[in-house]
């Protein structure tokens, strides 16, 4: 996973909770790294789940809950820190229909290693967006979670609902987005 | 805890995050360098690889311009400079058109491969190509195309082929003159033939006059004795002496022999008169001066008079027979060559019967010719009783040159004219059968609606 995940959840902690909070869950995770990350690093997924499930602990929060919440505030951070990402679009349809096949192709530019997740668009209505989401890790609510930053963020009255069976047999989860009339 | 511990913690965390990062920056670093190394090689790689294609492409004899897919040309090798004329900045960016002025863009770029079919590689089409100067020439053009990276490349090959256009037709030409010699020496042979034939008639007619000339004198005798008894008849003084006179000269000069045979003598004469004439005739309607286009000729006629000049020929060893069907309509036939065909035909078959007679023997061989209408076809066949065809050489007996006669005595022509006479010059046939030891068969064909 790209070590700028990493970061911005440490920093997330600190601004959210605390510095002592974010020092706390690193020191009781017996991480690798150490809690040691930089954004242009790749660090094992698994760090994340402990950190989440530390803080979990910590604050008697859900695990989902924490992975949803941090994937809102981690679209923001992220179209904070690659504007260029955002440029050209409009709307949330226009930027997450583009995830697939130019943002993602831009990041392997940077980490030609990166392992992304894959998004496929289905839709039969133009108020109506379904993804397909599939990933090596269990991070859907984080996707949950940008999506919905996304949808704040153009500030669209989009609801958002999302399964996981696509198929027996496969993994991947659908979001449908629905535009409200 | 305590806020400078805290501190410290996170102070400790940025410092190896940031020298994480600087190990991975100068890691990212040497990657970087090594593939710049590996693109720098490659790069001259190609440059070389490059400039061995051009060599190649500037060094080849045949002329290669390439075009985009609307016609337009991109590049135009060292060799169709030297073929058009023109230099590659006169003509990148044209249309080809420029250098096909009844446009190849019609019949060989049909025949482009579509875009997928990458392996195709091009037939060859001949063309009329202009050079700068305007003038034309023939060449052989092929086409085939490549696949660039975005687009579709068509490759034009070029080959002047104006001198071997020249040797072509100098080999026609050569072709028609050796025709026309064996023509002229199958007449000139002929000749002699045809000589001795009229000089058998010819010699009787002189000795049969040389004949009636003395008869005359003799006759001469008898009138002037006759003379003498008529006017004594008329002076009535007629006497015994001069009617025996008249008896006397009489026996002299043998009246009863003259009497039987002086008009055998102008029989024999006007017999021999008439056989120069046929003779004549029918060399002249051998060799037909001069006529190029077809005409209705009766096939049979044409046959005879064939027979009647190439008597000497074959009389010293065939039997000629005929069979011909003089139901049989006109054809429209090219008369000279016709008979040239048979004649050519009837001087194999006598060659062949000489070949197959054995030293000793004194018989002679037979030759059948007969016609026949078959459908829409006259049918003539010249069947000989000769060797025959031995199998391994009947497929070469129509190749031009093709003979197993000895030098002097064969050109290997004779049924090679005749093949292109009938099959290219009247759309006939002409086929062969024969046998080993038994004879030979050829057949021809000729439609009757020429
Ligand atoms: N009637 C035949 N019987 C046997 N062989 C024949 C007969 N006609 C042709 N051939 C064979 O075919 C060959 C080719 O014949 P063609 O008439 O073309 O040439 P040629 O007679 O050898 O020479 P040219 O006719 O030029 O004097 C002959 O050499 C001979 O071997
Ligand atoms: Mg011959």
């Amino acid at each position: 996973m790209k070590g700028v995940v990493f970061t911005e959840f440490l920093e997330y902690v600190e601004e959210c909770y605390s510095p002592e909070m974010a020092d706390k869950i690193i020191a009781t995770s017996s991480l690798c790294s150490y809690g040691v990350y930089t954004s242009v690093g790749t660090y094992p997924h698994q760090e994340l789940v402990k950190l989440i499930s530390a803080l979990s602990t910590e604050t008697g929060r859900q695990v989902p809950d924490l992975i949803h919440a941090f994937g809102k505030h981690l679209f923001g951070r992220l179209i904070r820190i690659y504007p260029m990402f955002l440029t050209g679009f409009s709307s949330s349809f226009e930027l997450l229909r583009s995830v697939q096949d130019q943002i993602h192709v831009k990041v392997r530019m940077l980490y030609p290693d990166a392992e992304l997740p894959t998004f496929e668009y289905q839709s039969n209505h133009p108020d109506q967006l379904i993804i397909i989401y599939r990933s090596k890790r269990p991070f859907k609510d984080l996707a949950a979670g940008m999506i919905e930053g996304c949808i704040e963020h153009f500030g669209e009255a989009i609801t958002l609902t999302w399964d996981s069976s696509v198929q027996p047999g496969d993994a991947g989860v659908r979001f449908v987005l629905e535009r409200k009339a | 805890m305590d806020e400078l511990e805290l501190l410290e913690n996170r102070l400790q965390r940025e410092r190896l995050a940031r020298k994480q990062a600087e190990a991975l920056l100068e890691e990212k670093s040497e990657t970087l360098y090594l593939l710049n190394q590996d693109l720098v090689k490659l790069a001259a790689d190609l440059a070389e690889r490059e400039e061995a294609s051009r060599s190649i492409l500037e060094a080849t004899g045949d002329g290669i311009i390439t075009l985009d897919e609307s016609g337009r040309i991109d590049s135009f090798n060292r060799a169709a400079k030297g073929i058009f004329g023109y230099s590659q900045e006169q003509v990148v960016g044209q249309n080809i058109d420029k250098l096909f002025p009844m446009g190849i863009t019609g019949e060989a770029f049909k025949n482009i491969p579509h875009m997928q079919d990458m392996e195709r590689s091009g037939e060859l089409h001949e063309a009329t190509g202009r050079r700068a100067d305007g003038s034309e020439f023939f060449m052989e053009i092929s086409l085939s195309q490549g696949q660039l990276l975005q687009r579709r490349m068509i490759i034009v090959s070029v080959r002047d082929i104006t001198q071997r256009k020249k040797a072509e037709e100098e080999r026609k030409y050569m072709e028609i003159q050796l025709r026309q010699a064996q023509k002229l020496e199958s007449i000139g042979q002929l000749a002699a033939g045809i000589a001795h034939e009229i000089n058998t008639p010819i010699q009787f007619v002189g000795d049969n006059t040389r004949f009636l000339l003395d008869a005359f004198a003799d006759i001469e005798r008898l009138l002037s004795i006759y003379d003498q008894v008529l006017e004594a008849v008329r002076a009535n003084e007629i006497t015994e002496g001069l009617v025996t006179s008249v008896n006397s000269i009489a026996n002299e000069i043998d009246l009863d022999y003259l009497r039987s045979e002086i008009p055998q003598a102008i029989s024999q004469t006007l017999d021999g008169t008439d056989r120069v004439a046929r003779i004549v005739r029918a060399m002249k309607e051998f060799s037909h001066p001069g006529d190029e286009a077809k005409s209705l000729i009766d096939i049979n006629k044409a046959i005879q008079s064939t027979i009647t000049v190439s008597r000497n020929e074959w009389k010293y060893d065939a039997e000629l027979e005929t069979d011909l069907d003089l139901t049989l309509p006109t054809v429209p036939c090219l008369a000279s060559e016709f008979n040239q065909v048979i004649l050519n035909i009837i001087v194999n078959a006598v060659h062949a019967i000489r070949d197959g007679k054995s030293d000793d023997s004194t018989a002679k061989g037979a030759i059948l010719i007969t016609t026949k209408q078959e459908g829409d076809w006259a049918k003539i066949s010249i069947r000989d009783s000769g060797s025959g065809i031995p199998e391994a050489i009947r497929s070469k007996i129509f190749d031009p040159f093709f003979t197993t006669k000895g030098v002097g005595k064969g050109t290997g022509q004779g049924l090679a004219i005749a093949y292109s006479a009938i099959v290219d010059k009247h759309a006939g046939t002409i086929d062969v059968q024969s046998e080993v030891g038994v004879g030979t068969t050829f057949t021809i064909k000729l439609p009757m609606q020429g």
